[in-house]
C-alpha cells in the first residue's frame, strides 16, 4: 500500500468531513448572526439572556454537548440523527463563538455613520440592516475565518456519532495495517487541503464583495 | 444597491446550505434490520478491509441474520461511541471484542460470552524473554494504552502481592506508540490482548512471554431488556461449540 493508496481511502471520507463542516458553519453563522441582531435590537434582558446562553455554550466541552444531544435527547422521546446533531453541538458552540466576532465587528464601525443614521430619521431596524450589518460582515472576515477552521478541526467528533469521515477511515486502516504515522501524516495533508480549499472559496467571497479603500488598511 | 445585495445573498446562501445539503438522514423503512454499532479497529473481531466490514464478530452474527431472515444496517462509531448507542437504544446490538465488565454489565446487558480472551505480556524475539513465573516481573517495564483494564488488574491483583508496582507502567496514546516504543527498546513488554497479539504477531517480530487465561470474556452488547438478545443466546446455543470454535480460529489462526 503505497501513500497514494492510504491517501485514496482516507478520500472515501472526506466528503463527510467537508459536509460536516459546512453544516455545522452555515448553523454557526446562522446562529452567530442572530444572537448579535438580537442583541443590537433586543432589549436589555434578551441580551443577558443572550450572554448567558454565550457564556454556556462557550464553555461546555463539544464532546459533552454532542453526547447530550445525540445519546441524551433520546431518552427524553426526541431522537435526532447524527447530522442535526453535530449541528446542534459543534453548530451551536461555532454560532456562540461567532456572536462574539460578530459584536467585536459591529461595535468597529464607526459611531458617527450611525449618528448620522439617526439624524436622518432612520430606524433601528433600517440602521442596522443598511449602515451596521454591511461594514460588520466585512470587519468580522479573519474572526469568521478562524471560526470556520476550528469548525473544520474539531469535526473528527462526527465520527463519535457514527459518520464515516476521515478519522473513522483513518483508525480502520491503522489498525489493519499498522502504519500509524503514514496516515496521520497523510491526514494532516487532507484537512490542509481542505483548508485551502475553504480558504479559497471564502476569499472569493470576499473579492466580490469588497468596496475599494474599505476595511484594507 | 451593493450592500443590500450583498445581505441578501449572503442570507440566501446560509439558507440554501442549511435546507439542501444538511437535511436529515434518510430512514430505512423495513422491517426486521437490527441497527448494529460496532468500532472497525478491533481485527481480527471487527474489522474493515477496502470498505467492507468483516471479522470474528461479523461472522457470527451474520450467521445469526441469516438463520433469522433479519439484515444488519451496520454503522461505524468509535469505541465510546459504540458503546453509547446501546446504551440509548441507538442501536439494538454492539459488537467489536467488547469485554463484559462489571461497570458495563450496569448500564447495558450482554450475551453468553462467545469467546474467552487472554491477556499477553508480549515483548521482542531478539531479548528472548521468558517467564516461567512472575517472580522476575518486576526486573522489566511494562507498557499499555491509558484506560485500559491492565491497569485496575495490576492495581488489584499484582501489587497487593508484591509481584509488580503501578509506579512502573509506561502508559500510551493507543497501541501505535506502546508497540513503537517496544521496537525502539524503550519499554520491555507491552499488554495486548490474545486477539489483538494474533493480528500484530502476523505484523511484527514479537512473542509472548507470559500469558493469563480466564481473565477476559467477549460478548455481544444489547441495550438494557432487549428481546434481541435471549433470541442471539438461543441461535448461540444452536450453533453449539463446535461450529463457534470453527469461526473463531478461522480467524485467530
Amino acid at each position: 500500500m503505497t501513500f497514494v493508496d492510504i491517501l485514496l481511502v482516507l478520500l472515501r471520507g472526506a466528503g463527510y468531513t467537508l459536509l460536516v463542516t459546512l453544516c455545522c458553519s452555515a448553523t454557526g453563522l446562522v446562529v452567530g448572526l442572530g444572537i448579535a441582531i438580537a442583541r443590537e435590537l433586543g432589549g436589555s434582558r434578551l441580551a443577558w439572556l443572550l450572554s448567558a446562553i454565550v457564556y454556556v455554550l462557550r464553555g461546555i466541552p463539544m464532546l459533552v454537548l454532542l453526547f447530550l444531544v445525540f445519546f441524551g435527547l433520546p431518552g427524553i422521546g426526541i431522537d435526532v440523527s447524527p447530522l442535526p446533531a453535530m449541528m446542534l453541538s459543534l453548530g451551536l458552540i461555532a454560532g456562540a463563538y461567532l456572536s462574539e466576532v460578530f459584536r467585536g465587528a459591529l461595535s468597529a464601525v464607526n459611531a458617527n455613520e450611525v449618528l448620522a443614521a439617526q439624524s436622518m430619521g432612520f430606524t433601528r431596524f433600517q440602521t442596522l440592516r443598511l449602515i451596521k450589518l454591511p461594514q460588520m460582515l466585512r470587519f468580522a472576515v479573519p474572526g469568521m475565518v478562524n471560526e470556520l477552521t476550528t469548525v473544520l478541526k474539531f469535526s473528527p467528533f462526527a465520527y463519535t456519532v457514527g459518520i464515516a469521515e476521515i478519522t473513522k477511515q483513518a483508525m480502520a486502516l491503522v489498525a489493519t495495517t499498522m502504519r500509524g504515522i503514514e496516515i496521520y501524516a497523510a491526514i494532516g495533508l487532507l484537512y490542509f487541503a481542505i483548508y485551502r480549499l475553504l480558504l479559497f472559496g471564502v476569499r472569493l467571497i470576499e473579492k466580490h464583495y469588497n468596496v475599494p479603500g474599505f476595511a484594507q488598511e | 444597491m451593493q450592500r443590500r445585495k450583498f445581505l441578501a445573498t449572503f442570507a440566501l446562501g446560509i439558507a440554501l446550505a442549511a435546507v439542501t445539503g444538511c437535511g436529515g438522514q434518510t430512514e430505512q423503512a423495513a422491517s426486521k434490520v437490527i441497527e448494529v454499532a460496532v468500532t472497525p479497529a478491533s481485527p481480527p473481531n471487527l474489522f474493515e478491509e477496502n470498505g467492507k466490514t468483516q471479522g470474528l464478530d461479523f461472522d457470527l452474527f451474520d450467521g445469526y441474520c441469516k438463520a433469522r431472515g433479519c439484515t444488519m444496517n451496520i454503522t461505524a462509531y468509535d469505541w465510546q461511541g459504540m458503546l453509547g448507542a446501546v446504551v440509548s437504544k441507538k442501536a439494538d446490538v454492539a459488537f467489536s471484542g467488547i469485554s463484559i465488565t462489571e461497570p458495563r454489565q450496569k448500564v447495558m446487558d450482554f450475551s453468553k460470552p462467545y469467546m474467552d480472551n487472554s491477556w499477553n505480556l508480549v515483548s521482542m524475539k531478539d531479548r528472548n524473554i521468558k517467564l516461567d513465573n512472575l517472580d522476575t516481573l518486576k526486573n522489566y517495564s511494562i507498557g499499555f494504552p491509558r484506560g485500559m483494564a491492565y491497569m485496575d488488574f495490576i492495581k488489584t491483583e499484582l501489587e497487593p502481592k508484591g509481584i509488580y508496582n503501578v509506579d512502573q507502567v509506561k502508559l500510551y496514546p493507543s497501541y501505535n506508540e506502546a508497540l513503537t516504543d517496544l521496537q525502539n527498546g524503550q519499554v520491555d513488554m507491552v499488554f495486548l490482548d490474545g486477539t489483538v497479539a494474533s493480528v500484530y504477531r502476523k505484523k511484527l517480530p514479537i512473542q509472548d512471554s507470559y500469558v493469563w487465561e480466564g481473565i477476559d470474556r467477549l460478548g455481544f452488547a444489547f441495550p438494557k431488556g432487549s428481546e434481541l438478545r435471549a433470541d442471539f443466546d438461543k441461535y448461540l446455543d444452536e450453533l453449539g461449540p463446535e461450529k463457534r470454535q470453527a469461526i473463531i480460529d478461522k480467524w485467530m489462526k
